[in-house]
C-alpha cells in the first residue's frame, strides 16, 4: 500500500481548506469537460492524492485552485490517452445528466437545465473545456487561457462558438421558457 | 450572420443564455462518499506521521549503540595496527608509538636477559681473575716448551728452578733423571 507525502497539521488544514473551497469547482468542471469520458469524482480524489503528495509545491502556490484544476486536466487527459474516448453509458451518467446530488435533484424538473446541461455535453471537448472553466471553475479568460496553453483569443472563440452552438440549439426553447 | 455561423437571434440575449448556463453548470458540493474517501486518505497520510517520542526513542538507541561500540572497541585501542601513512611508510609518532608498545610488551624478559647477561659478565670476569692468579702461582703454561730444560742460569739461580709441572714430572720419571 502506497504511503504516500506524510502530512502534519498545517498541511492537512490547508488541504482542507481547498477540499472544501475549491474541491466543487474541481469536480464540476471535471463533470461538464470531461463528463461522460472519465470518472469525475476518481479524478478528483487522485487531485487531492497528488496535491498530498505536492504539499510543499502547493504551499508556496499562490493560485492553489489553478494548481488543482490542471492537475485534473492533466489526470483527464492521462485518462484520455489512455484509452479510446468512448462514453460512459451507465447509469452513472444518466444520474449526472439528470442531477444526481441534492441541487440538482432541486432542478432535475426544470426542463431548460437539462437541456443546458445536454446540450453542454455534446459540445466539442475544447468548448466544452472552455465554458466548463468560465462556468464551473469560475476562472477567468486569461487564466483560462494559461491554463489551457492556448492564446487569450483562441480562449475568447472557443467560447463564442459554444455560445452560439447552444443558443442556436435552445434559443426558442429559452425565449420560451424566459417569457 | 456572424463569421463563425452563428445567426443573431434577438429573442435570447447573450446574458440570458450564460446566466442560464452559470445556473446550469454552478458547481455543487462534493459528495459526501467522495469528501469522506478523501478525507480519510488524508487522516492516513497524517496518521503516518512519526511521533516525537519515537524519534527521540531511536536517538536514544543510537546513542546507546554507539557508546556500547566504544566500550567494546577501547581495549583494543593500544593494539590496533600501525597506521601507514599515504606513501606507504608509517608517520614518526604512530611509529615511535609502536616501538614503544612493542618495548612494553616484551619488557617482562628484558630484565632476565639483562640480568643473565650481568651473570654471565660477572662469571667471565671471575674467570679471567682466577685464571690470572693462576698463571701468577703457576706461571708454565700449556704454551710453554714444558719438554725443554729450563735455560741454565748461572750460581744460585740454579736453587730457584721453575716448579715441577706435570709434563716435567712425567718426563723425569721416564727418563729416570
Amino acid at each position: 500500500m502506497k504511503v504516500g507525502h506524510v502530512l502534519n497539521a498545517g498541511d492537512r488544514a490547508l488541504l482542507e481548506t481547498l477540499l472544501r473551497e475549491v474541491g466543487p469547482r474541481v469536480l464540476a468542471y471535471v463533470r461538464r469537460a470531461f463528463g461522460e469520458l472519465v470518472d469525475a469524482e476518481e479524478v478528483v480524489a487522485e487531485t487531492f492524492a497528488r496535491a498530498a503528495d505536492n504539499v510543499a509545491a502547493l504551499r508556496d502556490c499562490q493560485r492553489r485552485d489553478l494548481y488543482l484544476l490542471t492537475t485534473a486536466r492533466n489526470l483527464c487527459r492521462d485518462v484520455l490517452r489512455r484509452r479510446r474516448p468512448e462514453p460512459i453509458a451507465d447509469a452513472r451518467l444518466s444520474q449526472h445528466a439528470a442531477g444526481g446530488s441534492a441541487p440538482d435533484e432541486r432542478l432535475a424538473n426544470d426542463e431548460l437545465c437539462r437541456r443546458l446541461r445536454a446540450a453542454v455535453d455534446r459540445l466539442p471537448v475544447p468548448q466544452r473545456e472552455v465554458v466548463a472553466l468560465r462556468l464551473s471553475a469560475e476562472l477567468r479568460f486569461d487564466e483560462i487561457a494559461d491554463l489551457l496553453g492556448i492564446p487569450l483569443g483562441t480562449a475568447l472563440s472557443r467560447m463564442n462558438a459554444a455560445l452560439c452552438r447552444l443558443r442556436r440549439e435552445l434559443g426558442y426553447a429559452h425565449a420560451r421558457q424566459r417569457l | 450572420m456572424h463569421a463563425n455561423g452563428c445567426d443573431e437571434r434577438p429573442d435570447l440575449r447573450e446574458d440570458e443564455l450564460t446566466a442560464a448556463l452559470r445556473d446550469a453548470l454552478r458547481p455543487e458540493p462534493l459528495p459526501n462518499a467522495l469528501t469522506a474517501r478523501i478525507q480519510a486518505e488524508f487522516d492516513r497520510r497524517q496518521s503516518a506521521t512519526r511521533p516525537p517520542w519515537r524519534v527521540a526513542l531511536r536517538v536514544a538507541g543510537l546513542a546507546a549503540a554507539a557508546c556500547l561500540l566504544f566500550a567494546l572497541l577501547l581495549p583494543w585501542r593500544s593494539a590496533s595496527p600501525v597506521p601507514v601513512a599515504a606513501g606507504g611508510r608509517a608517520s614518526p609518532s604512530a611509529e615511535a608509538a609502536a616501538i614503544l608498545a612493542v618495548f612494553e610488551t616484551l619488557s617482562w624478559d628484558s630484565a632476565l636477559e639483562q640480568e643473565l647477561d650481568m651473570a654471565a659478565a660477572s662469571v667471565a670476569a671471575v674467570r679471567e681473575m682466577l685464571a690470572q692468579e693462576q698463571a701468577v702461582a703457576n706461571p708454565g703454561t700449556s704454551s710453554d716448551d714444558w719438554d725443554l730444560p729450563p735455560p741454565a742460569e748461572a750460581g744460585s739461580s740454579q736453587s730457584r728452578a721453575a716448579p715441577p709441572t706435570l709434563g716435567r714430572v712425567l718426563t723425569q720419571a721416564a727418563t729416570g733423571c
